[in-house]
């Protein structure tokens, strides 16, 4: 076996152990997706009452509006990694992250192992719901056929869950520097989600503020994958927004690296 | 319960509360961040009800104005609730740790004692932006100074309601604890359900929806009705009936309580 094959099948068997570890508390992490569909049900009465009034909202239709609360539930659960940056900030503070340092383990990759067995055992109850509310909402929802659309809108998603999981361990990675970085993370999730229009569509905000939003990553997480599933973007606008994910993937891995070696300066293993 | 009992009962909270603002003032950049989130948290949702209400003159015959009304006494009771018990967290953490004996065998009434045992101060900005928005929606409205006196004073009977209301909801929730140690998910639905109290409850118009909201958690309690003494003018059927609730919700859940303790086994001894 060549030695890069071990080195990925030591990453597998994290992977699978996260996962399997999950089966634990598969009821909980069902009840848990259960909770999201209250939200979902307060949102889709809202804007029903809203629309029964309004025809048109800044270019959303009641189906296209329906559309983008339920397809955008599933793209933020399925980019999701359930509280990343508490697990990072507990393997400093606890000083485990020893254990990584003295072993043949990249942190980053290690933390991707696990995150990836986390979202595969999460996304079996998200698909399963989300297969349930498109069922019964489907006279209200917006089918897109289009197979170049939905690569490319999957494509959108897989690189949304890299930047979500990149942005969770650069936050987490403040625990080098900070006793406590709960308020950072808390305040991190909020205007991220604000930017990334999983509040509302960015669309029914000012003009100047969805092009400032267009600055950060945060609108190619929920907002871009959206508006190209329901046809307001073109191919090559979508393939375009791959490539700015890209780019920001690549950035933020460079910011990773340099916190993370900057951070290891700092590092007092405590707790060992 | 005598007077000493009652002095004793506070200065417990109050030196949990002096405990609490220390804790977090270790760390003040994190605690100002926090202060961030909080803040940004409310007005996202002032946010979301200005953008919908530039489209619509109202929602289920409720003005933008009336509307605000509600956000802010959903904050209110929110911030209440944090500042005081910090959503109950106490039960879940010592359960989960174990730790629940030490706080059991302690001369105190073990509910009040775990309702206190966390308390997070900068939710304390909660109540400082409901207080912003409720002055701000006030302002629309051109009561007399006697109705004014009327309205507010039903206002702040029913605000207390929706704390007891919503603190008794929360207690049971949290007692699932002592039998099932893994009962996120229902802290997560009760969460996801609460959320809904800061939209009028007349917009649910379906029946079941209406009777589960209505009944089954009493949401409407904890933002729509207080806000109706403001908005629509004070009702005495209401109040009693709020009233009834929270001492009502408020005895069952201390016998949910005290049954969950009988099922606690325990996890560290």
């Amino acid at each position: 076996m060549r030695l890069s094959e071990i080195s990925m099948n030591k990453y597998a068997t994290i992977t699978k152990n996260e996962s399997q570890r999950l089966m634990a508390y598969r009821a909980n992490i069902a009840a848990h997706s259960f909770g999201h569909l209250f939200e979902i049900m307060s949102q889709v009465i809202v804007w029903s009452v809203i629309y029964s009034k309004a025809t048109i909202l800044n270019g959303y239709t009641f189906q296209q509006m329906m559309t983008y609360v339920i397809v955008g539930w599933f793209i933020l659960f399925a980019t999701s990694n359930y509280g990343f940056e508490d697990k990072v900030a507990k393997d400093i503070h606890q000083g485990t992250l020893s254990n990584f340092l003295v072993k043949p383990f990249s942190y980053l990759r290690y933390m991707t192992a696990i995150s990836i067995g986390r979202i595969s055992f999460a996304m079996v109850v998200v698909v399963s719901l989300e297969v349930i509310l498109l069922w019964f909402m489907r006279a209200n929802l917006i089918f897109n056929n289009s197979v170049a659309h939905l690569l490319i809108v999957l494509l959108l998603m897989f690189f949304a869950y890299f930047i979500r999981l990149f942005f969770s361990i650069l936050v987490g990675l403040a625990s080098f520097w900070f006793v406590d970085i709960s308020g950072f993370y808390y305040s991190f999730n909020i205007i991220s989600k604000f930017l990334s229009g999983a509040f509302f569509p960015l669309s029914l905000l000012p003009a100047a503020f969805v092009k400032t939003s267009m600055w950060f990553p945060f609108a190619y997480t929920f907002f871009v994958p959206i508006q190209l599933y329901l046809g307001k973007l073109t191919l090559s606008q979508g393939l375009q927004a791959v490539a700015i994910q890209l780019a920001w993937l690549l950035g933020l891995y460079g910011i990773i690296k340099i916190v993370w070696y900057r951070g290891l300066r700092k590092y007092e293993s405590a707790g060992i | 319960m005598n007077h000493m009992a009652y002095n004793r009962y506070i200065r417990i909270y109050l030196q949990k509360v002096k405990i609490s603002i220390m804790s977090r003032m270790v760390n003040p950049a994190n605690f100002f961040v926090l202060l961030f989130g909080v803040v940004a948290q409310a007005y996202i949702s002032i946010y979301f009800l200005k953008v919908v209400y530039g489209y619509v003159e109202n929602i289920s015959g409720w003005s933008y104005e009336q509307a605000l009304l509600v956000i802010a006494s959903f904050l209110f009771i929110e911030g209440l609730i944090w500042i005081t018990t910090a959503y109950l967290s106490g039960v879940r953490n010592n359960v989960r740790n174990g730790t629940l004996d030490t706080q059991l065998i302690k001369p105190v009434d073990s509910q009040f004692l775990i309702s206190v045992w966390r308390i997070d101060p900068e939710d304390v900005m909660r109540i400082v932006v409901a207080f912003i928005i409720f002055l701000q929606a006030a302002g629309h409205f051109h009561y007399s100074f006697a109705d004014w006196v009327v309205r507010t004073f039903f206002y702040a009977i029913l605000i207390f309601d929706g704390y007891v209301i919503f603190y008794s909801i929360a207690l049971m929730i949290n007692s699932l604890y002592c039998w099932f140690t893994e009962a996120g998910g229902m802290h997560m639905i009760f969460e996801s359900v609460i959320r809904m109290s800061q939209y009028p409850t007349d917009i649910f118009n379906q029946s079941m929806v209406k009777y589960l909201f209505s009944s089954l958690v009493p949401i409407a309690f904890i933002g729509t009705i207080p806000a109706k003494a403001i908005a629509f003018g004070p009702r005495f059927d209401l109040m009693i009936y709020a009233n009834l609730l929270a001492f009502l919700l408020f005895i069952i859940s201390r016998r949910v309580w005290h049954a969950g303790l009988r099922a606690y086994s325990s996890a560290s001894s």
